[in-house]
C-alpha cells in the first residue's frame, strides 16, 4: 500500500482524472473530497461490503425456502383482503 | 438449446436466449455474468437466480415493490446505458433475499437492488449509496404484532 502524508487542502491524483483532497481533520476523522469523472463510482467501503456480504450469504442455499415462501404468500394474501 | 448443470436443480436444458447477462457481475461474484431465472410454486413470490457459469451459485430474489410499494431505486444515465434502456423504459427490479434458519427473520437487500432489462436480457446490481435503504431489511412484519385486537 502506498502511504502519503498530506496537509489540509493538499491532494493526491489517481491517474489523470481522479483527485482526492484532504479537507479537514478532527480527532480521528478526516474529511476528504473526491473529484472524479461521472462514470467512476465512489462509495463508502462499508456500503460495498454490506451488499457483497448479502450476495454471498444468499448463495448459501437455505433449507427453509418452502417455509419462507409460505410466509410471504400469507403476507401478500392478507394484504389483498379489505 | 444448451445443457445446464446445477447443484440445486440437477441438469436440464435451457434456451440460451433466456440467459440474463450481468456484464459487471454481482458484488462479490464479479467472475460470473450469466444467470437464468427459475420459477416454481414452491418458492413464489421468490424466484431463483441460478448462475450459468457455476452450478453451485443460486440466489433467491423477489420483486421489492410487492412488499415496499414506494420503493423506486434511481438509475443514473450510465446505469440506463449499461442496461440499454430506451427513453422512459423501466427496468424490472429484483432484490436478493436471505433466509436464515428461522425464516421469520428473512431479509431483503434494498441497498443493492438488481435492475434488469428483460427485452435485452441485461442486468446490473445498483449501489444506492445516497439512500437510507438497508441491505438487511426485514421482509416480514414483526411476529409480535397482532393484527386484530385481542379481547380481554
Amino acid at each position: 500500500m502506498l502511504v502519503l502524508s498530506r496537509k489540509i487542502n493538499q491532494s493526491v491524483m489517481i491517474g489523470d482524472d481522479i483527485e482526492v483532497i484532504l479537507l479537514e481533520t478532527k480527532g480521528d476523522t478526516a474529511k476528504i473530497g473526491i473529484v472524479a469523472p461521472n462514470d467512476v463510482k465512489v462509495y463508502r467501503q462499508e456500503i460495498y461490503q454490506a451488499i457483497k456480504a448479502e450476495n454471498l450469504r444468499a448463495t448459501q442455499n437455505p433449507a427453509t425456502v418452502d417455509a419462507a415462501s409460505s410466509l410471504l404468500k400469507n403476507v401478500l394474501h392478507n394484504r389483498k383482503e379489505p | 438449446m444448451m445443457k445446464l448443470a446445477t447443484t440445486r436443480f440437477g441438469t436440464f436444458e435451457i434456451d440460451p436466449s433466456t440467459i440474463l447477462h450481468f456484464p459487471l457481475g454481482l458484488l462479490g461474484l464479479e467472475r460470473f455474468s450469466r444467470y437464468i431465472i427459475i420459477d416454481s410454486d414452491q418458492t413464489a413470490p421468490m424466484r431463483w437466480l441460478q448462475c450459468v457459469d457455476d452450478p453451485d451459485i443460486a440466489l433467491l430474489i423477489v420483486e421489492p415493490g410487492m412488499f415496499f410499494p414506494d420503493y423506486a431505486p434511481h438509475l443514473s444515465s450510465d446505469d440506463r446505458g449499461i442496461l440499454q434502456l430506451n427513453g422512459d423504459d423501466l427496468p424490472v427490479v429484483a432484490s436478493v433475499v436471505v433466509i436464515p434458519d428461522d425464516p421469520q427473520e428473512m431479509t431483503i437487500n434494498l441497498l443493492g437492488p438488481l435492475v434488469i432489462n428483460e427485452e435485452k436480457r441485461l442486468g446490473k446490481q445498483l449501489v444506492l449509496a445516497d439512500s437510507s435503504y438497508s441491505a438487511r431489511q426485514r421482509l416480514l412484519p414483526d411476529r409480535m404484532v397482532c393484527e386484530t385486537p385481542v379481547a380481554v
